[in-house]
């Protein structure tokens, strides 16, 4: 029997249900299937599956040159770590931890080094593809793990699409795997299959004898502040109105489209086809653009208030308006209500975990819980995207902490076990899906969300319910993803 | 003693006009500072017209130039003063202060598509040391009348301090994307012709802040960072962009008032709008 040239280290323990998987992606690749997309649960072992699959691959000499592609740029370097602490003969060059200068050379490393592979982000992948320090013809396999992010938002045009960063992929011939959660949808999955043609496969399925984690997810704890709606409610009003009113030119030109989001029009393609087609004039255009501009601003304003965005609005002219200057003098309550609860759970003992959608609400939730619970700084512990040490942070918490608090910068490839926790929900997700894979990573525990009574509680009601069914269906024993 | 500090104007004559017309002056007491970027497209008429109407409703109009601004500009109004790598005192009701300033920008907090004409690009050692050179020499000249307080006026943030943002420009259609960017649309091409938010600050004078801790430091130019005050160590950094309805509605109008009695100073941001107007009505009329 020859030596084996990779393989998972002993103290790895391979499901059956892993092995099946991977049997079924090499027969797939025997039967000339160029692209296996495999969704499962989070803490089911997508990466594991894929790595046992490249080991196998390599130890059969198909494969000898890997790429891999990771959606974050602070994930590669673990990932690399942990890959290789689970399994041995994975020699795998890291960007970005390569100088600009040396990228260049990496090319010719790949060839005359030990090396399996590199693992870069998407992003990289898109500028190097381009700048021309790589090309299809240096890899035999590729890998794109984390692969939600491949799919994008909803386009108006084209339904679902592919993410730019990962654009041209579809046309390697070579052989590629996609990881992907469960709760991506279906539906949004064969749509991006569709786009790697007829060579694509995808392996979909619940693991039944995963180990539960439990959690109780809470109806929102509503915080009844009669300005906050005074302010929202005129907001909302004249949110209305610019959408009445763009609707009435878009009726007066017949335009059929473009009416479920309203943002694309400021898209100068949209706007061309809007003057082409429907014989639209400069100046209406102009008009429907500062239209477009004052309802996206207004957007931003109602999150201010709903989130306690008190910096930002300070700053504004708003806080010159007369009520709004009164309404910042008073403590806020949304952060009043997230203290009393942080202080309740802290006494029963419990590591908590507050998620806000933005960095400059975490900050503030950070430098209040501070003060108003006096609380040491290894207590708290705060991760924006602006952080730079954002491991060696987590790491503390993990080791030391009680609170954590985070925007979605957390909400891919990183473990967060609460063992007895609370994740406090304090403004509600830009995406379902990623607040989905935030509460995944804490391992079960208690779900809370603080909404302000009216526009904000319908939206966390939505958002709970949502989430109760999503862990219905993907629960599962998380191992690592 | 009144200081009202303003910044990036950008041509918006009128309502500097209608602002200074409402402020309740007391003409021999107050200071206008101007932190550049007062025009754009101003030819030198309007850029007169602006100083003499400040000039006639306050003692001194002390104004530092910005990157959208002319580099070079001859004003000749008697308390007019270009602070720009110069320097000035006066003594007021027995309160002394010493003004020092820096005009333009760096050239690295700008779009490269930008077709600005007062930059400098201090990554040159020799233009760096220059700038460093120029604001120590006035720093001296105003130590020499003992000030109570040395006031700092450029157009640039230090490097670090209120100057975090996308490189400037007032293209519309690049602030229209960067709001898109904002509200999480997820076009990544859009995203990709934007660059990601970083420090557009100048290295020279935070290196001279450092050493020469001036009083206060009043400075615009990154107008997402408007409205900032930092004390750090013993300077109160001031970020008092925008007063020009462009490139934000939402935080333009914006000015500072610095109070000086006894010794003692404070200040206050504001906003040029009618406060007492109901929150509908307001939105109406500012959005």
């Amino acid at each position: 029997m020859s030596e084996k040239r990779c393989g998972p280290n002993n103290k790895v323990d391979i499901r059956d249900y892993q092995n099946e998987i991977v049997n079924e992606i090499i027969n797939n690749f025997r039967n000339g299937i160029r692209n296996v997309f495999i969704s499962l649960q989070q803490g089911s072992g997508k990466t594991i599956i894929a790595l046992l699959a490249l080991c196998n691959l390599v130890n059969e000499g198909y494969v000898s040159s890997i790429l891999i592609l990771i959606p974050r740029r602070i994930l590669v370097d673990q990932w690399v770590n942990k890959a290789q602490e689970m399994f041995y003969g994975l020699g795998l060059l890291k960007n970005p931890s390569l100088s600009k200068m040396r990228i260049e050379k990496i090319r010719g490393w790949l060839k005359h080094t030990q090396a399996l592979g590199i693992v870069m982000t998407d992003q990289s992948y898109q500028s190097y593809i381009r700048k021309n320090y790589f090309s299809e013809s240096d890899f035999d396999l590729v890998i794109v793990d984390e692969a939600a992010d491949l799919v994008v938002a909803k386009d108006f045009i084209e339904g679902f699409r592919m993410s730019e960063y990962l654009s041209g992929l579809e046309k390697w011939q070579i052989r590629k795997i996609f990881l992907l959660p469960y709760h991506v949808s279906e539906k949004k999955i064969r749509a991006i299959m569709s786009k790697f043609g007829k060579e694509s496969v995808l392996i979909r399925k619940i693991i039944e004898d995963l180990p539960t984690f439990h959690y109780t997810v809470n109806d929102p704890i509503v915080i009844d502040d009669p300005i906050i709606n005074i302010f929202t409610d005129a907001l909302d009003e004249y949110y209305k109105k610019i959408k009445v009113n763009v609707n009435r030119i878009l009726t007066k030109y017949s335009v059929k489209g473009n009416r479920e989001n309203l943002e694309t029009l400021l898209n100068p393609k949209i706007l061309e086809k809007l003057k082409i087609i429907y014989g639209i004039d400069d100046e209406t255009l102009e008009y429907i653009k500062t239209l477009i501009t004052k309802y996206i601003l207004i957007q931003h304003i109602k999150k201010w208030f709903l989130y306690s965005n008190r910096e930002e609005l300070s700053r504004s002219i708003l806080a010159s308006q007369s009520e709004v200057d009164e309404w910042l003098r008073t403590e806020d309550k949304k952060l009043s209500k997230l203290a009393e609860i942080v202080k309740d759970y802290l006494y029963k003992d419990y590591k908590i975990y507050i998620f806000s959608q933005y960095v400059s609400t975490a900050e503030l939730i950070e430098s209040y819980l501070k003060e108003k619970l006096n609380l040491k700084n290894r207590d708290i512990t705060l991760i924006t995207g602006l952080i730079e040490d954002q491991w060696s942070r987590l790491e503390v918490f993990k080791r030391a902490g009680r609170i954590l608090v985070t925007t979605p910068v957390l909400d891919i490839g990183t473990d967060i076990p609460l063992r007895k926790g609370v994740a406090i929900i304090f403004t509600p997700p830009s995406n379902i899906e990623r607040l989905f894979q935030v509460i995944g990573r804490i391992r079960g525990g208690e779900i809370i969300f603080l909404a302000y009574k009216g526009y904000e509680e319908e939206v966390m009601n939505n958002v709970a319910e949502e989430i109760r069914r999503e862990l219905a269906v993907g629960k599962g024993k998380k191992i690592w993803t | 003693m009144d200081i009202i500090a303003l910044s990036d104007i950008y041509g918006d004559i009128d309502t500097l006009e209608e602002f200074v017309r409402t402020l309740n002056i007391r003409k021999d007491k107050t200071i206008f500072i101007i932190a550049g970027d007062i025009g754009i497209t101003l030819n030198q008429y309007v850029y007169q017209k602006v100083f003499s109407f400040l000039a006639y409703n306050a003692k001194y109009v002390l104004y530092i130039l910005g990157d959208a601004d002319p580099k070079n500009l001859n004003i000749n109004i008697p308390n007019v003063i270009n602070l720009d790598r110069n320097n000035f005192s006066i003594e007021i009701d027995g309160i002394r202060l010493g003004f020092l300033g820096l005009g333009g920008a760096p050239k690295h907090s700008i779009r490269e598509d930008e077709q600005l004409q007062n930059t400098y690009d201090e990554s040159i050692p020799i233009v760096k040391d220059e700038i460093l050179t120029s604001l120590k020499i006035n720093l001296e000249k105003i130590m020499l009348n003992n000030p109570h307080y040395v006031i700092l006026v450029t157009h640039s943030p230090p490097y670090g301090i209120a100057d975090r943002s996308t490189p400037i420009t007032l293209k519309e259609t690049v602030i229209l994307e960067e709001i898109l960017s904002d509200i999480d649309y997820k076009d990544e091409k859009i995203k990709r012709s934007i660059a990601s938010p970083r420090r557009l600050g100048s290295k020279a004078i935070k290196e001279f802040v450092e050493y020469y801790k001036p009083d206060i430091h009043i400075f615009g130019h990154v107008h997402k960072q408007g409205g900032k005050f930092i004390k750090e160590g013993d300077t109160y950094f001031y970020n008092i962009s925008h007063f020009s309805l462009i490139p934000y509605k939402i935080t333009g109008r914006k000015f500072l008032i610095i109070r000086i009695n006894n010794e003692k100073f404070e200040a206050l941001f504001d906003s040029f709008v009618i406060k007492e107007l109901s929150f509908k009505d307001f939105l109406e009329k500012y959005l």
